[in-house]
C-alpha cells in the first residue's frame, strides 16, 4: 500500500536528518507527504463513518439469519453471507495447498535444479564428443533438457508475477470458460470459488515464497549438515519457521478474493434466490452463486433509499469478516513469528 | 513443536468448519405446491427488482421451486438466454434483431411478456428556472444527439443558463431507449448515437446526484428514481412528434400518453415454458402483475397488456 510508503518518511528517523539541513525541497515534500497521509486517512475515516451511521443500526439477527427478499424491511443477508463463506472455503481448500506446494518447489527445488541441470549440462556436453549413435541422440535430448530448466524456470517465475497483476474480471473469464462451460460445473458457488482460487493463486506463491526466503539459510543447511535430505530439511526445518509468513499472506489474499465481485459477476452470480444456500461446501455445485460483494451492489443501485441502506449494513458485515480475517493474520504472525 | 500446535489448530478449524456444514443442510421443506425444479432468470436489473417480488411470493406456496435472478443485464440477459443457460430474461427494451437471430441460430424459441411499465422522466434539479417546463422531442433531439455543442438552456428555448447534460452509459437499456425513441435511427435503419460529452453512469443513482448537485443540469433516468427522489429534482413535461405536453405519473405511464413511457417485459425459453413448475410462475407473475408492481414500487403495465400476455401462457 502506498500508505506505508508515505508514512515511511515521517518516522522519526528520517525526520531529524532532514530538520539539520532545512533545505526548501525538505520542507516541501514533508508537507506534500502529510498532506497526502491526512487526505487517505481522512477520506477513509469519512467513508467507514457514512456507511457505519446508517448500516449498523440496521444489523440484527434477523439481518443475519433472514433470506434477501423484494421488501426493504424484511430482506437479509445470510444468502450473501453463506454463499461467500463457502466460496472462501472452498477458494482455502484449493488455494492454498496448490500455493504452498508451487511456492516450496519453486523457492526451495527449482532453483537447486537448475544448479544441478547447469553442471550435468557441462559433463553430458563432454560424454557427447565420445558417444556415438543412438547413445548420442539420447545424450543430445538430456543436453537440451538441461539447458532448458534454466530459462523454464525462469519463464514461470515472471508469468506468476504477471498473473497477479491481472484484472480479476479476467479471471471471471477464464473461470467462466473453464469450470462453468469446458468442466459443466454451472454457474455454482462451486465455480465462483474455484475461479476467486486461481485468482488469488498467484499471490498467494508469491508471499510464501517471501516467507520461505526470509528463512535463515544456515537453519536449512545445518539439517543438511546433519545428514537430512532435503525434503527433510524442507518440511522439518524451513516450512515450519515460514509458516507464520505463509499464512499472513495467504489470509490477505483471501480477503482480497472475499470483495471481489467483477470475475463472480461474469461466472453468473446471482443476486436472488428463494433457496438460502447450504453452508455445506459439499453441495457447493448446485448452489447458485450468491456472494455478499454481487448482493450490496445490487441494493446500492435501488433507488428505495432503504435498500441503500440495507447496503450499508451489508457493507458493514463484509468490513466485519474481512476485520476478522486480518485480524487472524496478525495474530498468527505475532503469536508465531521467529527472530533470528 | 510450532508446526505441530499448529497442526492442531488446522485439523480444529477444519472440525469446526464440518459441524457448522452439518448443521446448514437440513433445510428441505415439504412441498405444499405439489411442484419442484429450478427456474433460473437472468437479465435487466431494472426488472429484477420486480421479478424477485414475484419469485419471493410465488415461492411463499411453492418452496420446492428454486427461482434465481440474476442481474446480467438487459444485453447479458439475452446473450445467456440465447444460449439456452437461463429459462427466462428479464428486458427493459424489446429484443434486438441481432439477439433474435443469436436465439434463432441456437434454436432457442421464446415467448415476449409485458410485465410492468417505465417511464423516462426528463429531470432538473428542484426549483430550478430554465424557462423550459415542456420539452419536445426536437429540443431534446437537438441537445442530446452526437456532434451537439449546445450548452446553455437558451439553445433550445429556455433562459440564459449553462446546460449540464448526465444520463446513463451506454451498456444501458435506458439509454438504448432514449435514443431509439428520441434520437430515431438513420437512413441504414440504425440507431443515431448520443453525444459522448456527458456525465455518464451505469447507476442511476448517480445520475440523480449529478443533477441535484448543479442548477441548469440536465437528465434522464427510470421513473422510480425520479419519484423516489421527488423532494430534491423536477420533472419536465415532455411533448412528443405529436399530442400535448404531458408530465411522468404513473397514470401516463400505464396508459401510454407519455411520451417517454416503456413497457418492461419477460421473455420465456418455449422449451421452459413446457415444464409446469415454469408455467405456474409465468402465469402467477402475470395474474399478480398490478399488485406486485405496486408493493414492488414499480408502475403496472395496463390490464389489456397484461391479460394479452396471459393470453400468450399455454393452456
Amino acid at each position: 500500500m502506498t500508505l506505508t510508503q508515505e508514512t515511511l518518511g515521517a518516522r522519526p528517523s528520517v525526520a531529524p536528518f532532514a530538520k539539520k539541513r532545512h533545505r526548501p525541497g525538505d520542507v516541501v515534500f514533508h508537507a506534500v507527504v502529510l498532506g497526502a497521509v491526512i487526505v487517505a486517512i481522512s477520506s477513509l475515516i469519512w467513508v467507514m463513518w457514512s456507511i457505519v451511521k446508517v448500516g449498523v443500526p440496521l444489523i440484527d439477527w434477523d439481518f443475519l439469519a433472514v433470506n434477501n427478499g423484494a421488501r426493504p424491511k424484511t430482506a437479509g443477508f445470510t444468502s450473501a453471507l453463506r454463499g461467500s463463506l463457502v466460496v472462501l472455503l472452498i477458494t482455502m481448500l484449493v488455494a492454498l495447498p496448490l500455493g504452498f506446494g508451487a511456492a516450496i518447489y519453486l523457492e526451495k527445488f527449482a532453483v537447486a535444479r537448475q544448479q544441478v541441470a547447469a553442471r550435468r549440462a557441462v559433463l553430458l556436453r563432454d560424454r557427447l564428443a565420445n558417444e556415438r549413435g543412438l547413445a548420442r541422440v539420447g545424450t543430445s535430448v538430456r543436453l537440451i533438457w538441461a539447458r532448458l530448466v534454466g530459462p523454464l524456470n525462469r519463464f514461470v517465475d515472471i508469468n506468476i508475477s504477471n498473473l497477479a497483476a491481472v484484472p480479476s474480471v479476467i479471471y471471471g473469464l477464464l473461470g467462466l470458460a473453464v469450470f462453468v462451460t469446458f468442466a459443466g460445473l454451472s454457474e455454482s458457488l462451486l465455480a465462483g470459488g474455484l475461479t476467486l482460487a486461481m485468482l488469488v493463486l498467484p499471490i498467494i506463491i508469491i508471499s510464501s515464497r517471501e516467507a520461505l526466503k526470509a528463512v535463515p539459510s544456515s537453519i536449512e543447511q545445518g539439517a543438511l549438515a546433519l545428514g537430512s535430505t532435503p525434503w527433510q530439511a524442507v518440511r522439518g526445518q524451513v516450512v515450519p519457521a515460514a509458516i507464520p509468513g505463509m499464512l499472513t499472506g495467504s489470509i490477505l489474499a483471501m480477503s482480497r478474493a472475499i470483495g471481489e465481485s467483477a470475475p463472480l459477476i461474469v461466472v453468473g452470480g446471482v443476486v436472488f434466490s428463494t433457496h438460502i444456500p447450504s453452508v455445506n461446501p459439499v453441495n457447493a455445485g448446485s448452489e447458485a452463486l450468491l456472494a455478499m460483494p454481487l448482493q450490496i451492489f445490487f441494493w446500492a443501485a435501488r433507488p428505495q433509499e432503504s435498500f441503500r441502506d440495507l447496503a450499508a449494513a451489508g457493507i458493514v458485515v463484509l468490513m466485519i469478516v474481512l476485520l476478522l480475517m486480518n485480524s487472524v493474520a496478525i495474530f498468527l504472525r505475532n503469536r508465531y513469528s521467529k527472530r533470528w | 513443536m510450532n508446526s505441530r500446535r499448529l497442526l492442531a489448530i488446522g485439523a480444529g478449524a477444519l472440525v469446526a468448519a464440518g459441524l457448522v456444514a452439518g448443521c446448514g443442510g437440513s433445510d428441505s421443506a415439504s412441498a405444499d405446491g405439489g411442484l419442484s425444479g429450478a427456474i433460473t432468470i437472468d437479465g435487466s436489473s431494472t426488472v429484477a427488482p420486480l421479478t424477485t417480488g414475484a419469485a419471493e411470493s410465488f415461492n411463499a406456496d411453492n418452496k420446492d421451486v428454486q427461482i434465481t435472478v440474476g442481474t446480467s443485464g438487459t444485453g447479458g440477459g439475452f446473450e445467456k438466454f440465447c444460449a439456452g443457460s437461463t429459462d427466462i430474461s428479464d428486458a427493459s427494451r424489446g429484443i434486438k434483431d441481432e439477439e433474435a437471430a443469436a436465439c434463432g441460430t441456437a434454436g432457442i424459441k421464446y415467448t415476449e411478456f409485458r410485465v410492468a411499465s417505465d417511464g423516462i422522466t426528463i429531470a432538473i434539479k428542484k426549483g430550478t428556472d430554465t424557462g423550459k417546463t415542456c420539452v419536445n422531442f426536437t429540443e431534446l433531439k437537438k441537445a442530446w444527439e452526437k456532434g451537439s455543442t449546445v450548452n446553455n438552456w437558451k439553445a433550445i428555448g429556455g433562459k440564459d443558463l449553462a446546460m449540464k447534460l448526465a444520463g446513463p452509459g451506454d451498456q444501458s437499456g435506458t439509454y438504448d431507449f432514449f435514443n431509439e425513441t428520441v434520437l430515431g435511427k438513420d437512413d441504414a435503419g440504425e440507431v443515431n448515437p448520443a453525444r459522448a460529452d456527458y456525465a455518464a453512469s451505469e447507476d442511476d443513482n448517480v445520475i440523480v446526484t449529478a443533477i441535484e448537485g448543479s442548477p441548469g443540469a440536465l437528465g434522464y433516468f427510470g421513473y422510480t428514481y425520479f419519484e423516489e427522489n421527488a423532494d430534491k429534482l423536477d420533472d419536465l413535461a415532455v411533448k412528443g412528434e405529436e399530442g400535448d405536453c404531458v408530465k411522468p405519473t404513473a397514470e401516463t405511464i400505464t396508459d401510454g400518453t407519455y411520451p417517454l413511457s416503456r413497457p418492461l417485459f419477460i421473455y420465456v425459453n418455449d422449451a421452459s415454458m413446457a415444464r409446469p413448475e415454469v408455467k405456474a410462475f409465468v402465469k402467477y407473475y402475470l395474474t399478480n402483475a398490478v399488485s406486485l408492481a405496486e408493493d414492488n414500487e414499480f408502475v403496472p403495465a395496463p390490464q389489456s397488456a397484461l391479460d394479452e400476455s396471459l393470453a400468450k401462457v399455454p393452456a
